[in-house]
């Protein structure tokens, strides 16, 4: 392991109390990666990229400055930038304290050393063994486009009160697009799969799994409109339930009125089935580490309770602004930690909790309604309404999946929609750190003919 | 920067067709205020090198911040190795285009240096941004001003000659207000952004965004939800420009064009547009927040008619889609960083002016929508389908602005849409600016138009 970036960390420590900061953070981290393209069916380039450096904080009269730099050797000129930028601004009267030192407790399964030593001619052989299956040869493919990512993520904390953390993980992304066309009709499809291990990874199935949609997705028609039940697969629930939860949720956005979950703890938020954990200790988790991106221990939160709000996602800053303890929430950059940022507040592995009902079961008790696969649109979290397209959905008649929709929309009021989730299927999907199962809605209006 | 000769040198003794050897320095500030408290001052540096092989068809890429001759080889060794075993594989060959090579040094000038400023005197500018808009309107709760200055330092050398040395300065300054009253609430966003310096803040009237962005917010809280259907809108310039980006820009984007997912395939000289319509690319607008003189593959940038009277004119390529296509270059790669391969990108895109007057199309309008600021959006690149999330607007009724709506939502088919333009205005505004994403990568582009008004789109609500 890298070990001397914990070291570099503890050196800028050193170099930001001798300059006379009244606390000092440092954050590195190491990212060796490999990144395979393919587009229409070729790969078009591949890359293999060392990203490495670190980011500080300096705090001078409750204020704080942050620099960060890729050359290992500049170590004390970062520091001595964050010094003086917080030397000139003014005091943040909210501001109390940096993390305390507290207890680590290791996470298994997020490193995989067949990842780490993964080269660029093995990643390429799982790209081939997608490329030579039969679908790829059925003519009404018009693109196939992938994307391979894998590679290491070592970080390294350490603060003036005692912090000192290291930890390393392995990721693996994979992400399939295919798009098709028949008859002058076009239609589009994706899957993403992300994993820290190697074992499980099934590009074939996943490739299939947007082809298959891609095909479906052809047969187009519009509907009228109506308020019918609603089905959101995995996928779906991703964009409409996942990035309500983890936007809304964000202490940050509470405290600032700037969420339409703002002074909702001990209210009954959602359905009583609703149970929603983060866990930022889960084996395995794409958003495990054993602390936090301020050197804040990892835990595992219960956020709602059968329907009832129980706790927001807080750092530091904003656990200290309610004279409460941080719930180790603080991640850095989008993705993978990047020492470039400065810690902003995330969901770490979000669980949206299964039900006991298989999605099958969902679709053929349903004489009519709508099965949504993707949309695009994000919720608007001040207002707490989503609108958006419908980019693939399909007609649930007599219990069976029709034809896919042409051109049809959605509206939601989040909070209504969360009481009127009548059920979630035991099957879950894991799409950008948050596990969601399928999700049954009594009944929503769609925007058709 | 002997150490990129040297890595090129290396690379076509190994075997490369095209090397591409690259030393980036990236400086930035940005300061962040919140609701009347100063969040955070950052900076940053970043500095490295990239290779890029091209073998037959197949391209390798290598990246990292250790700037030093032997790191420069290793990188060529493992670009090489990567680019010759996809080049083995590849069933569509190509070859490199031969064009004119360039030796240059571009900078953007700057009449007040970033550095020449105190950070203190930034400092107080957005703490005046955050002021001005809490004493817009007391239903003003939350605030947030954002400032951010790079200066990057590129030099590019390759293959086929061209040694090309760039400066780029810019600045760019947002602020968002959110508005509650009665338990409803809104937000409104501004930005402005430009190349060059700190001169800009005053050039380019920055200090107004603070009420704009707040004026947006309190308005939106007595509009009503739009009744959905299909309306005659008309587009304000920030829409169109967006418009232009999403709808025109990105097809036209020739990577898209090779991977055959661009609506725009094979429309060349066609008629896709009403005769009304022309749009340019255009990098060479001065102080547009999407200027570069040169592009970052070290070609020299021209203006881009992609539609000139309705009809489809020229893709945007970069040497490999000019090469793939043989068409012709015209200078549209860029890169973020020194982590990122050249994607080819937009720059500045707008609607040409028109010779109509925004009254003119207001009035002739007896029953629509004026739709204003743009919240996102964006489209299906095989289809044309789009969805933009607009900020709010106005029912016009017999030739006269009304109630003020909100929750706007405008979607379509491009090709159908780009023939019910029926108006354009001659009031072009080139001010929408922003950070346009693609496969991971972040560049700064400019946008805009005059307004327009469009026969018929589809305007979705929230009902």
């Amino acid at each position: 392991m890298n070990e001397e970036i914990l070291e570099n960390c503890i050196k800028a420590i050193k170099i930001g109390e001798k300059l006379g900061c009244n606390q000092v953070e440092c954050f590195a981290s190491v990212t060796d990666s490999i990144n395979i393209t393919v587009k229409k069916g070729e790969i078009k380039i591949a890359k293999k990229i060392v990203d490495g450096g670190l980011g500080v904080r300096c705090v001078v009269n409750n204020a704080i400055g942050f620099s960060y730099s890729t050359n290992p050797n500049e170590i004390e000129k970062c520091v001595t930038k964050a010094f003086k930028q917080a030397k000139s601004a003014p005091s943040d009267p909210e501001f109390k304290s940096f993390a305390e030192k507290g207890k680590y407790q290791h996470v298994y399964g997020i490193f995989d050393e067949n990842i780490a030593n993964l080269d660029v001619e093995e990643a390429i052989k799982f790209i081939n063994e997608v490329l030579k299956q039969d679908f790829t040869l059925d003519k009404r493919i018009k693109s196939i486009n992938l994307t391979f990512s894998s590679g290491r993520n070592i970080v390294a904390i350490a603060n003036s009160l005692g912090v000192e953390g290291i930890d390393k993980g392995t990721f693996l992304y994979f992400y399939s697009s295919i798009s098709a066309e028949e008859n002058g009709k076009f239609s589009s499809s994706d899957e993403i799969y992300e994993s820290r291990k190697i074992k499980d990874f099934q590009p074939v199935e996943i490739a299939k799994i947007a082809y298959e949609y891609a095909i479906k997705g052809l047969n187009k028609k519009k509907i009228p409109s109506a308020k019918v039940p609603v089905i959101l697969d995995p996928f779906a629930s991703f964009f409409i339930i996942g990035m309500s939860l983890r936007l809304g949720l964000n202490a940050d956005a509470v405290q600032r009125k700037r969420s339409y979950l703002s002074n909702q703890i001990g209210n009954k938020i959602a359905n009583e089935k609703i149970t929603v954990i983060d866990d930022g200790l889960l084996e395995g988790g794409i958003g495990s580490f054993k602390f936090d991106a301020e050197g804040f221990p990892s835990a595992r939160n219960i956020i709602i309770e059968n329907g009832t709000l129980k706790n927001y996602f807080y750092d530091t800053y904003t656990a200290n602004k309610e004279g409460k303890s941080s719930t180790g929430n603080a991640v850095r950059g989008e993705g993978i930690w990047n020492f470039r940022s400065l810690p902003r507040i995330d969901s770490r592995n979000l669980i949206i909790k299964e039900g006991s009902k298989s999605y099958k079961d969902f679709i053929s008790e349903i004489k009519k309604g709508v099965y949504i696969r993707s949309t695009y649109d994000y919720p608007n979290v001040v207002t707490g309404e989503f609108s958006g397209m419908i980019n693939e959905g399909f007609l649930i008649e007599d219990g069976e999946i029709k034809h896919a929709l042409l051109q049809a929309g959605i509206g939601l009021n989040l909070r209504e929609t969360f009481q009127k989730i009548i059920e979630l299927s035991k099957e879950i999907k894991w799409y950008g750190g948050i596990a969601l199962p399928y999700i049954l809605i009594e009944e929503a209006n769609i925007a058709g003919e | 920067m002997d150490i990129l000769d040297k890595a090129i040198e290396y690379a076509l003794r190994l075997g490369a067709k095209f090397v591409e050897a690259k030393y980036l320095k990236q400086k930035e500030l940005s300061i962040k205020y919140t609701d009347g408290s100063l969040k955070s001052i950052s900076s940053g540096e970043d500095e490295g090198i990239s290779i890029r092989i091209f073998i037959n068809g197949a391209w390798g890429f290598g990246a990292s911040n250790e700037i030093n001759i032997n790191s420069a080889y290793n990188l060529v060794e493992k670009a090489f190795k990567i680019a010759k075993a996809n080049s083995e594989r590849i069933k569509e060959k190509y070859e490199i285009k031969h064009v004119k090579s360039y030796k240059a040094k571009s900078i953007i000038k700057t009449r007040i240096n970033f550095d020449d400023v105190a950070i203190e005197e930034k400092v107080n500018l957005v703490k005046e941004l955050d002021k001005r808009m809490f004493n817009f309107d007391k239903r003003i709760k939350s605030t947030t001003v954002n400032y951010n200055e790079n200066k990057d330092i590129i030099y590019v050398k390759n293959s086929l000659g061209n040694d090309v040395y760039k400066e780029d300065n810019y600045l760019y300054l947002s602020t968002t207000a959110y508005s509650l009253e009665n338990g409803i609430r809104g937000f409104g966003r501004e930005a402005r952004g430009g190349v060059g310096g700190y001169e800009l803040i005053e050039e380019k009237n920055m200090l107004e965004i603070g009420e704009k962005a707040a004026k947006k917010a309190v308005e939106q809280l007595k509009a009503k939800s739009v009744k959905p259907g299909k309306y005659v809108c008309i587009l304000d310039p920030i829409i169109t420009g967006v418009f232009a980006h999403e709808g025109i820009g990105h097809p036209a984007e020739a990577d898209a064009i090779v991977e055959r997912n661009s609506v725009l395939e094979g429309m060349i000289g066609k008629t896709i547009a009403s005769e009304k319509v022309t749009i340019i690319d255009n990098p060479l607008i001065d102080k547009a927040f999407g200027y570069y003189e040169y592009d970052d593959e070290g070609f020299l940038a021209r203006p881009r008619k992609i539609i000139e009277n309705g009809i489809l004119k020229e893709y945007l390529n970069n040497l490999e889609t000019a090469s793939i296509l043989n068409m012709e270059l015209n200078a549209s790669s860029r890169a973020e960083g020194y982590l990122n391969e050249p994607l080819v990108r937009m720059s500045n895109i707008y609607f040409e002016r028109g010779d109509m007057s925004f009254e003119e199309l207001i009035s002739e309008t007896k029953f629509g929508i004026y739709v204003k600021g743009f919240h996102y959006g964006y489209v299906v690149p095989s289809n044309g389908q789009y969805t933009f999330k607009c900020e709010y607007g106005y029912l016009i009724e017999k030739g006269e602005i009304k109630q003020m709506i909100r929750d706007i939502s405008l979607t379509g088919l491009i090709l159908e849409t780009l023939k019910k333009i029926d108006g354009v205005g001659k009031d072009l505004q080139i001010e929408g600016v922003g950070f346009c994403g693609k496969d991971g990568q972040w560049v700064r582009v400019g946008d805009g138009g005059p307004h327009i008004r469009v026969s018929e789109i589809v305007v979705g609500g929230l009902e």
